[in-house]
């Protein structure tokens, strides 16, 4: 119970970014930083506080919070007015939407195809801090390398694009229908006669990886957007998410987060995550609700929608060794 | 595709971004219009050179696969 000189409510403290150490008169405290990008200037008073209130060190968390531990129960509310004043936000812990994560995004990586950091600030913005029956975090990632592990979280995107091909522009070096066949979705074959190549929608990954490769600018882009996958998680028992819509435009994402929200406010228990829920009633009750008509894949993909069907993944195994990325 | 009269390297086992300086440094030799034949590595190589060769200005003519590397086709630009 509580100690007759000071009450800690440690629940309270969780959902503002305090979270109870190990030896319980030190708090880690941790900071908000919204898709990742945080200015030198924060981290730097950031690593500042550390050396005053904790122990000269941050940790890095997994979902792109910086936490600085070790600050004591008597120097909580200290190092709270500083941050303010600083203009530097906490994070949260406990039931309830996470800092939202992202990788570099398309303005950094070449390879990217949406801004995931900029999106993932805004939905940041708009949704962190909202009460959900257990953690709801949400990752954005700039393209289907899915650096941020969006089948791994609650609600996950990663950019993706549908090419289109300019003939005139093709020089027919092949390129394309070589680095697709090693480690895109085969879905790029030659046409001896035209010498262009020609692409089979059915087996197309949408990586864009012949946009990002063809030497002449050939491909270009078709449409843009973001897939979308549900209930994904870690713990003890992991769950991949699935694949639920293709193409979905930025501000789309923005509903689709609102509505998931809502979904599992109503349906959710008290402690149970996002894919349990969706289990335990049903992907189609879930999509019937939250998704129908608006929301769809852009085709019927493999293995929780994560792959095309029918592609053989033993000669796209280069893909995931070679590469240093 | 020809390439007779014109260079050749062979670049396999040569990390990036080594295997792209010694295609420059070929290419800067040549003159505008010769043909330049590489063999490049799977993986990394592939991707990279020509997306150098795009950047400054040469042409990718053919890629052609051999085994576990490729053969390209380069037009000085």
């Amino acid at each position: 119970m509580a100690e007759p000189k000071k009450t800690v409510d440690v629940r309270a403290l969780k959902s503002s970014g305090f979270i109870r150490q190990t030896e319980s008169e030190y708090f880690v405290c941790r900071l908000r930083i919204p898709g990742g990008n945080a200015s030198s200037e924060k981290l730097i008073q950031a690593a500042e506080l550390a050396k005053k209130y904790g122990r000269g060190y941050c940790h890095l968390t997994f979902q792109q919070s910086v936490e600085i531990p070790y600050v004591k129960l008597s120097e909580m509310d200290a190092l709270k007015a500083e941050l303010d004043k600083l203009g530097l936000r906490m994070a949260n812990c406990g039931p309830r939407v996470r800092a939202i994560s992202a990788c570099q995004g398309c303005k950094v990586n070449p390879y990217g195809r949406v801004d995931a950091p900029g999106i993932a600030a805004k939905a940041d913005e708009k949704y962190f801090g909202m009460d959900t029956p257990a953690k709801f975090k949400i990752a954005y990632s700039g393209c289907n390398i899915g650096c941020p592990n969006p089948q791994e979280n609650d609600l996950g995107f990663h950019g993706m694009v549908e090419p289109d091909l300019v003939p005139d522009l093709c020089n027919g070096c092949t390129l394309c229908v070589q680095l697709c066949k090693s480690r895109a979705g085969e879905s790029l074959v030659m046409n001896t006669k035209t010498n262009l190549p020609e692409r089979d929608d059915n087996r197309c990954t949408y990586c864009g990886e012949c946009l990002f490769c063809c030497p002449t600018n050939a491909w270009v882009s078709k449409r843009i957007g973001h897939a979308v996958y549900v209930g994904g998680k870690h713990g003890r028992f992991p769950r991949w998410a699935d694949r639920v819509a293709d193409f979905v435009s930025d501000e789309d994402t923005y509903e689709l987060i609102e509505k998931c929200v809502a979904w599992y406010n109503l349906n959710g228990k008290r402690g149970e995550r996002f894919g349990t829920a969706i289990d335990r009633l049903g992907m189609d009750k879930f999509k019937k609700d939250v998704l129908v008509p608006k929301f769809k894949t852009a085709k019927e993909w493999d293995h929780h929608g994560d792959r095309p069907k029918g592609i053989n993944y033993h000669v796209l195994h280069s893909w995931d060794t070679e590469e240093s990325r | 595709m020809d390439t007779k009269g014109n260079g050749f390297l062979d670049l396999r086992g040569v990390a990036c971004p080594m295997n792209w300086v010694r295609t420059k440094m070929v290419l800067e030799e040549m003159e505008i219009g010769q043909k330049l034949e590489v063999v490049l590595d799977d993986g990394e190589p592939i991707r990279n050179v020509p997306r150098s060769l795009k950047d400054e200005g040469h042409k990718l003519l053919k890629v052609t696969p051999d085994g576990s590397c490729f053969r390209i086709v380069i037009e000085r630009g």
